[in-house]
């Protein structure tokens, strides 16, 4: 790109224009979207393969182990799917809030919550319980942690108009605490007070563990694909996705309309938690199988808000970026094992959802060159 | 204007978001500075005490030979009957960080080497960066998947390998100081009680305010275990002593230790020790001209030369060199791989120049005692600090109280414990 050339005469008159214009575009056909994204993953792929030659590795070796790792047989498609149900869930959960502008970064926190509620029921009723309804107590348990915590946040600011941001992000932290300490800094309920080593969680009941169906996915991405279905009818079908998307375009014309902004904050922040919260409940159910914090706090809360930006906050448009996302994030370990080095596998991740994230800009937008005539004006 | 600046803004926001999902990664565990990096595998290999395959023998080493730092470890290993090269073999081990971290991890992949020394037909792969939960699994299957004979843990994997492994039973799980024992998955770990009873008594010898700093990270007893035992071994030697603790409930935290440290030396502490890997203890000491006693490796020798006073040191090796060389054999049992100074399981490291020659000898003289059975750390009376008995006079704790220790905390520990 060239550098702006600064038109003295319209620069003295107090006048000048930039050589670059960015203006959104008026709608963006489906095929035009497709078009950026896949634009922007050549891209990518193009500025991994340069990284990893200067890293002295084959980039299409590389590639090809990427994707037999993430897809290529029915055991790389399985461990996919079980990083694709928690971003689903979190996207979700991100996609709700931010579709009504409140900006709550807590998926993460909320997850946490989601884990420790969830991990109690299944542990409390799971040895009593026939499996379908102790695994629904385990989902309804982490939903109603999840909403609990969210909701310690959506309080402030539907009363006092506290930042959320600030909130949310702190509350992470909280939750993370309050896991840390149920294993490591106490002898918790949750802490398997027979394990001799590094503290480490109960082992919830058999009943409560998700089994694959065809040895390739679980109820939990069943739950997962339902909830996202839901949420999207949700959304468009009824009062309160209605209201919560006035509300998200415009705060007075909800209020004027009589939208009651509390009411409205609290029950989206709510059912936002619940989604995360089920995140941590499944996580739990179907690959830690105990309240294990360091399985757990794996960034998927922030993951999801990449899922649910780069979704453009559609629900169903969470599920394959989810797919893709999770694909990605699952086939790192692999790739330790093929030589690549660990910082190279974290860089070519960064790349490739920098550029897809970044792609969503070039959708919304049009970026125009003007020329600049010097003196015209 | 403002919707060009809004566009900028929200592709900012979008940026910095993918930025801390993805780096978060590295956040947890920021490489260690570039010293450790070089310094701590070479240092740590030279301090390898003796030949792995006797660590399945219990006949305790001659004095001298423990506390060398000769590396004669591989040459021995091929000298010895039963004894394989490797060949054809493929062990992978795995880590929680990355390798240039140096301090637990650098003492693994000490042990790493080893293995390659001792095995030299072995395909031996590092797998770095995996963090315990689906990260590990994922790692652990497709090592399985790919043919791999033997698989070694080097961090908090248990969960995970007993997940795993039930599903392969025809390869071999290894894993460091936890629970599980099946089928095919056992674990090694180190007699801490008898590394940290040396390290306080060289701790009680050179310190003249009788006060002693330790920094650890979490209240557990994994972690109480070698404190009471630093304790106990600084008693020994001045049962006036008193061992000022500080938790950063943080395995890795410099700047929480950096503050843990110089709040120590402020209370009077004039001889510094850890039970975590960062530099940021030893350079602490360096810089308000405190002592250093090392924990399990040596990096702080090279960080904070002047401070170094001295350290036991794991060798991880030996553990694998056996477990390895049975499973190649075919003769592999799983079971709890525990031992000490008479295992070749420890070793020590090289004193720092201001340690006088009486206290050098006072260490020698603690690990041939041990080494040969004479001095049992564990031997009661053992008082903890509210006054109880946990260990009578005339009794000691068995293999499994020691494993499990402890609860409680000993008399001469100060600090809130949490």
């Amino acid at each position: 790109m060239t550098a702006p050339t600064v038109d003295r005469a319209a620069a003295r008159s107090g006048r000048w224009h930039m050589p670059i214009t960015v203006e959104q575009r008026a709608a963006s056909r489906f095929l035009q979207q497709l078009g950026v994204n896949l634009v922007a993953l050549v891209l990518a792929f193009g500025l991994g393969a340069i990284l990893l030659l200067m890293a002295g590795d084959n980039p299409f070796d590389v590639y090809r182990e990427m994707f037999d790792r993430a897809f290529g047989s029915s055991r790389a498609f399985r461990e996919t799917l079980r990083s694709t149900t928690p971003l689903i869930l979190t996207g979700l959960a991100v996609t709700v809030c931010f579709r009504m502008g409140l900006w709550s970064i807590g998926a993460e926190g909320q997850l946490i919550a989601g884990s420790v509620a969830g991990a109690a029921a299944a542990l409390v009723l799971g040895p009593s319980l026939p499996a379908p309804l102790a695994v629904a107590a385990v989902v309804v348990a982490a939903a109603l942690g999840g909403a609990a915590w969210a909701t310690l946040a959506a309080v402030p600011r539907a009363l006092f108009g506290t930042d959320e941001v600030v909130t949310t992000l702190m509350l992470n932290f909280i939750a993370l605490g309050i896991m840390n300490y149920l294993i490591f800094g106490s002898v918790s309920y949750w802490r398997d007070r027979t394990n001799l080593g590094f503290p480490a969680g109960k082992v919830i009941p058999e009943s409560t563990q998700l089994d694959p169906y065809f040895g390739v996915f679980d109820a939990g991405l069943i739950l997962s694909l339902a909830l996202a279905l839901i949420v999207a009818l949700a959304l468009r079908r009824t009062v309160w996705g209605y209201q919560l998307r006035v509300a998200g375009d415009s705060r007075a014309a909800a209020s004027y309309a009589g939208i009651s902004a509390t009411r409205q904050i609290i029950s989206v922040f709510a059912v936002s938690g619940a989604l995360a919260g089920v995140a941590g409940g499944t996580y739990v159910m179907s690959i830690t199988f105990a309240l294990e914090p360091r399985a757990i706090a794996v960034n998927l809360g922030f993951v999801g808000i990449v899922v649910a930006a780069v979704a453009l906050l559609k629900p169903l448009l969470v599920v394959p970026i989810a797919f893709l996302m999770g694909a990605l994030l699952s086939i790192a370990p692999s790739l330790s094992i093929f030589g690549v080095s660990p910082a190279v596998v974290i860089v070519i991740q960064g790349i490739i959802l920098l550029c897809v994230a970044g792609a969503q800009f070039f959708i919304r937008y049009r970026v125009r060159i003007t020329r600049v005539e010097v003196g015209s004006r | 204007m403002t919707r060009r600046t809004r566009a900028c803004l929200a592709i900012v926001a979008t940026m910095g978001l993918v930025m801390a999902a993805c780096g978060d990664d590295e956040a947890d565990a920021p490489a260690a500075p570039a010293t450790t990096a070089a310094a701590a595998p070479d240092t740590m290999t030279t301090a390898a005490p003796e030949a792995p395959a006797e660590v399945t023998t219990t006949v305790p080493e001659a004095p001298a030979e423990v506390t060398t730092t000769v590396p004669e470890a591989p040459t021995e290993v091929a000298d010895t009957p039963s004894a394989s090269d490797g060949t054809g073999m493929r062990i992978a081990v795995i880590y929680d960080g990355t390798l240039d971290q140096g301090g637990w991890q650098g003492s693994m992949d000490a042990g790493t080497q080893l293995l390659e020394d001792s095995m030299p037909g072995a395909e031996v792969l590092r797998v770095e960066a995996i963090a315990p939960g689906q990260s590990a699994q994922r790692a652990m299957t497709d090592l399985a998947e790919d043919g791999y004979h033997l698989i070694i843990g080097t961090a908090t994997y248990d969960a995970d390998m007993a997940i795993v492994s039930a599903e392969y039973p025809e390869t071999a799980f290894l894993h460091a100081c936890d629970a599980t024992v099946t089928a095919n998955m056992g674990q090694y770990c180190l007699a801490v009680e008898e590394a940290r009873y040396v390290d306080g008594a060289l701790a009680a010898a050179l310190s003249e305010t009788g006060k002693i700093g330790y920094v650890a990270g979490f209240g557990i007893s994994f972690v109480l275990k070698p404190l009471n035992l630093f304790a106990a071994g600084a008693r020994s030697v001045n049962p006036d002593a008193e061992v000022h603790v500080v938790f950063t409930n943080d395995w890795f935290d410099p700047n929480l230790e950096l503050q843990a440290a110089n709040a120590l030396i402020d209370l009077g502490v004039d001889v510094l020790t850890y039970d975590l890997s960062s530099s940021a203890v030893p350079e602490v000491a360096a810089q308000r001209g405190a002592g250093f006693i090392g924990y399990g490796y040596d990096d702080a020798r090279l960080q904070a030369p002047d401070s170094w006073l001295g350290g036991s040191l794991y060798n991880w090796g030996a553990a694998f060199v056996t477990t390895a060389q049975e499973v190649a054999a075919g003769t592999w049992e799983p079971g709890y791989i525990y031992g000490g100074y008479a295992d070749g399981l420890l070793g020590y490291a090289e004193f720092g120049a201001a340690v006088p020659a009486e206290a050098q000898d006072l260490v020698d003289s603690l690990i041939a005692d041990i080494a040969a059975g004479d001095l049992d750390v564990f031997a009661g009376p053992i008082v903890d600090r509210d006054g109880n008995v946990v260990v009578p006079e005339g009794e000691t704790l068995e293999f499994f109280d020691r494993a499990i220790c402890c609860e409680w905390v000993i008399e001469g520990v100060q600090g809130e414990i949490g």
